[in-house]
């Protein structure tokens, strides 16, 4: 009799201790930072009527006050419109947000709209992932009138509308106008040489300055398609350039500007993590260009210089075969999600609407819809309108934009910043380095998909 | 009536019989059949039989500079600590009055140690305006600042000192040990005339090889899965050079979406770190001795 009982408490001593520990994790020291299940809409898959709560989930790339704080006031002013819509968003910065992306694909839980980038796109379309927003254009909860094709072209893949462009965006080679004028430097035009821009960088130097960083990938592939040729083949599946000349001319530059020391070191270039802490935005470089600048970052550098910041195309943009245009992030709704139309409709205001559009005031990149920029021309700042005129000096010298990068990018970038670094600290010369990125670039393109 | 007091073992203890069965036991297996196909998280796997360890012993540059990046870590780091925490344990190994508050000390980087936190206080420190190069300039006049953490010859140094900065908890068992190695012994080494170094060769160190043999093999193993430090102080890099193992797992994984090849890469760490620790088992019988005499 005892040893039943026993048995029984026991038993219940157990469950109880299994039930409770149910709620904790497992201790293994997995650190996910964002609560990202609670949000999951309510059952209902059909139209909701307007007493019902909705919940959407939202995720957003970048992690500073800025970004979250733009983002969170147009949700406020959204949810004020539509009361019984929340929408709650998640951030994550730099490579963890696509890292995050792909577990939560992986568990069947993407977002409601999911922000992605003209380099993911294709990849989360092309494996059914996002729902085709053809169908909201045509009963105008997206409306797309008056706009340009031009802006909304870069989301549609195998002629469906995967996203919408949420602003769009260039690169761009921030100066330091102050520096330049008291080092007496004439301010980049669009005729700007690489041989000027070399010049200018050494009186930086004798000014006891630097004069801009190492180029990264994004450089080379401007610097290629100057040449005629292009990162990536038409197919994506082998490297776009045939010449390894190219890829060891671009190097063999960089070694003689590393050599005069009117660039940063490497080692100083390596440990920068933020917008923030380039020798750029330290004040302690004239050009900001090498390490892939976006022209819809402007805030954030003229903040860190605490005045107006000088946009610049790349040197050698002169006769517009290098630059583009690029939308700068797109909206997207997930194939699963349980209320795309009022994803759609989310996605409309936070592009198309006046009242996003004043309080973004183009941080996202800038809007292209001519009402919106009417109406916000007197709230622009200094900043955006300079943005906006670079921006109609980059259309004035640009070209079409590459096809979005194959999937095999990432890794790619890796293995190009491996190759660079091997080169930069003069374990490789630059025409081997050309070889060995030729070879493991095509290895990870010819990968079977 | 026994079979009642099994039962009721099991019962207490199923809790976390079911947690490790759901969230260990399982994802093992599943790892171990993704491990033979292709999947890239996004989509279905599919079966591709051996090419992922064909790949990876073939084809992947990267997967030697991961094996050397970490079979480096393992061979110097395990060692260096081991010998730091056996020597400041023998030095602990006296009546100090305030022994408590140096274990503690001691002892505490290893509580904090593996952390991000951590990692990211120690790539401050090493890095370009970090305090080491504010000390060496302060202290020694050496005014050309060096990235630490960033240089191809000094990146894995720095790992390395992390990792023997947490000596603290090899320290506390080897302290224990020496405790238990009766001072008869020494006194009578002592009489014999006995020098330091042979008493330590003759009399410290056999005695201490139980712990010495425990400490070696939580080192390997241990040693063998670093990832933290190699992801947030240098992230693998200069160009590799610090690319550990697992920190290459999650890559490929994670980033580059090819979960059945890190799948197939980690079964591939899991074989070898057994295979180390079996050849230490193996020779254990010839230099590690218990008091009972026998195994």
């Amino acid at each position: 009799m005892r040893k039943k009982t026993s048995l029984l408490g026991s038993a219940l001593l157990a469950t109880s201790v299994l039930i409770s520990g149910c709620g904790g994790s497992a201790g293994s020291g997995d650190s996910s930072a964002a609560p990202s299940g609670g949000a999951s809409s309510s059952a209902s898959a059909a139209p909701s009527d307007p007493g019902e709560k909705i919940t959407l989930r939202l995720t957003i790339w970048g992690s500073s006050p800025m970004t979250i704080g733009k983002n969170d006031a147009v949700i406020k002013k959204f949810e004020e419109l539509h009361p019984n819509i929340k929408i709650e968003s998640e951030n994550y910065a730099g490579d963890v947000y696509f890292d995050k992306l792909s577990v939560m694909a992986a568990s069947n839980n993407l977002p409601d709209i999911i922000r992605i980038d003209y380099g993911n796109i294709q990849n989360y379309a092309s494996k059914n992932l996002l729902l085709p927003l053809d169908p909201f254009v045509e009963d105008k909860t997206i409306n797309l009138d008056g706009i340009d094709p031009v802006h909304t072209e870069g989301g549609r893949i195998d002629g469906d509308l995967y996203g919408l462009n949420i602003g769009n965006n260039a690169p761009v080679m921030f100066y330091n106008p102050k520096m330049l004028e008291e080092a007496g430097i004439a301010a980049p035009t669009p005729d700007y040489t690489w041989e000027q821009y070399e010049k200018d960088m050494e009186t930086l130097q004798g000014k006891g300055l630097l004069g801009d960083t190492h180029m990264g990938m994004q450089v080379f592939a401007v610097w290629l398609r100057q040449q005629g040729a292009k990162l990536y083949g038409e197919a994506g599946d082998k490297l776009g350039y045939e010449d390894d000349k190219l890829f060891s001319d671009f190097f063999d530059i960089q070694l003689r500007w590393q050599k005069k020391g009117i660039i940063s070191p490497l080692g100083t270039e390596l440990e920068i993590k933020g917008l923030e802490d380039g020798p750029f935005a330290k004040g302690q470089a004239g050009f900001g260009a090498g390490l892939g600048y976006w022209s819809n970052q402007a805030d954030v550098f003229v903040e860190a210089l605490g005045g107006p910041v000088g946009y610049a195309l790349y040197p050698g943009s002169g006769d517009g075969k290098g630059m583009y245009i690029k939308p700068s992030f797109f909206h997207s709704i997930a194939k699963n999600s349980k209320h795309p139309k009022e994803a759609a409709q989310f996605i409309e205001f936070y592009t198309n609407s006046l009242e996003a559009g004043r309080e973004l005031n183009g941080y996202f990149g800038i809007p292209y819809k001519q009402e919106v920029i009417d109406g916000m021309q007197d709230i622009l700042t200094d900043t955006q309108k300079s943005i906006i005129a670079y921006l109609e000096t980059v259309r004035q010298h640009s070209s079409k934009i590459d096809n979005p990068e194959p999937a095999g990018h990432s890794e790619i970038q890796k293995l190009f910043k491996n190759v660079s670094d091997e080169i930069f600290f003069e374990k490789i010369t630059p025409a081997d380095g050309a070889a060995k990125f030729r070879e493991l670039a095509n290895a990870v393109l010819g990968k079977p998909k | 009536m026994r079979k009642y007091e099994t039962l009721q073992g099991y019962l207490y203890i199923s809790p976390w019989l079911i947690g490790f069965a759901l969230f260990t036991m399982a994802p093992m297996f599943v790892s171990l059949y993704l491990a033979f196909t292709r999947y890239d998280i996004l989509s279905s796997p599919q079966w591709i039989g051996f090419g992922n360890f064909k790949t990876m012993f073939t084809a992947d540059e990267r997967y030697w500079s991961a094996w050397k990046a970490t079979l480096t870590f393992v061979f110097v780091a395990i060692p260096l600590r081991l010998a730091f925490a056996l020597a400041v344990a023998m030095l602990l190994n006296t009546k100090l009055k305030l022994l408590g508050l140096f274990r503690a000390t001691f002892y505490l980087p290893t509580l904090i140690g593996g952390s991000v936190a951590v990692a990211i206080m120690w790539r401050q420190l090493f890095g370009t305006n970090g305090a080491l190069n504010s000390v060496l300039a302060a202290m020694f006049g050496v005014t050309e600042k060096v990235s630490w953490i960033t240089q191809p010859s000094t990146a894995m140094w720095t790992l390395i000192l992390l990792a023997v900065w947490q000596f603290g908890s090899a320290m506390l068992i080897f302290l224990a040990g020496l405790k238990q190695i009766p001072a008869s012994l020494y006194e009578a080494a002592d009489i014999d005339g006995a020098g330091r170094w042979h008493k330590f060769r003759k009399i410290t160190l056999p005695l201490l090889s139980p712990v010495l043999f425990f400490n070696l093999i939580m080192g390997i193993i241990n040693g063998f899965k670093v990832f933290t430090e190699g992801l947030i102080v240098t992230n693998g890099g200069p160009f590799d050079k610090t690319l550990f193992y697992v920190l290459y797992v999650y890559e490929k994984s994670f980033r580059y979406y090819e979960m059945g090849y890190g799948s197939a890469m980690a079964w591939v760490l899991l074989l070898t770190t057994a295979a180390f620790t079996l050849i230490v088992f193996a020779t254990s019988r010839s230099w590690v001795f218990y008091e009972s005499g026998r195994r």
